[in-house]
């Protein structure tokens, strides 16, 4: 396997992995009540 | 969720014709990508999976020029990363809007870009979703097409200068105009008129660069009158 196919792959773990973490860490957390009513 | 803000299901498609200005200026970096692989030996297949599953503009590039420049693997992927980290607090400003269980949540994180997600604010720590989702899907098809493009432009066009390159940033600021017309204050609507008329006058006769400077410079004047 090529350096550049491992930095693909890496690359690409590691941009889902961040993508990922914010929306899954911080969970669905509530509105404030002014934005739903 | 979504309905609980009032957004409705428009703001995919919303999100979409925003985000098509935009996937024309990626389009463009996408071919360059696309040549710049090419012309590093990376072959056809690499950069074009490089772009479908990574879809990250910053990255990409920084993994080019530190291969290209014969550092390590692990430089390259540390860059990336490090350029990516951007990510992290974006999605959790954006995780409140998103739907869903933990999956479903990590794959709409997937849809995060820089442009969509600044698109996608509605200010007040606020985010149309559905809009910031719309806005990625031309952006995607854009990179990952151009991309290909960009990799097999020697076979179809030879020199790519041929294509006329140069003119797609008048392009966008013309795009930018025509939507501002419809919606936009006069401020705007004039900056980004001079936007577009800077972009292309300096084109043929500035360096590399200093036009995209100079139109942006005049949007910003359009921003500042639209926040004001």
């Amino acid at each position: 396997v090529s350096a550049l196919w491992v930095a693909i792959v890496a690359v690409t773990l590691a941009n889902v992995a961040i993508k990922a973490a914010g929306p899954v860490l911080a969970g669905a957390a509530s509105f404030p009540h002014e934005w739903t009513t | 969720m979504r309905n609980e803000t009032g957004w409705g299901n428009e703001g995919y498609l919303a999100g979409v014709r925003a985000g098509l200005p935009f996937a024309l200026v990626a389009g463009v970096v996408a071919i360059s990508f696309g040549v710049l692989a090419r012309s590093l030996s990376w072959g056809v297949l690499a950069p074009i999976v490089f772009s479908a599953i990574t879809f990250s503009v910053a990255a990409q590039f920084a993994v080019a020029a530190v291969l290209g420049a014969g550092g390590g693997v692990f430089t390259a992927i540390a860059a990336a990363v490090v350029l990516n980290a951007r990510f992290l607090p974006m999605g959790m400003a954006v995780a409140p809007f998103l739907e869903g269980g933990p999956l479903r949540r990590a794959l709409e994180g997937q849809t995060i870009l820089t442009t969509s997600w600044a698109l996608a604010s509605r200010g007040g720590g606020r985010f149309d979703r559905a809009f910031m989702i719309g806005a990625t899907v031309p952006q995607y098809l854009a990179w990952t097409i151009g991309t290909a493009v960009g990799v097999l432009s020697h076979v179809v066009v030879g020199d790519v200068e041929r294509l006329g390159l140069d003119v797609i940033f008048p392009a966008f600021f013309l795009t930018l105009l025509m939507r501002e017309l419809r919606s936009g204050g006069r401020l705007t609507i004039a900056a980004t008129a001079i936007a577009a008329a800077l972009a292309a006058t300096l084109v043929p006769i500035a360096p590399p660069g200093v036009p995209v400077l100079a139109a942006c410079g005049a949007a910003l004047l359009g921003l500042k009158g639209r926040s004001s």
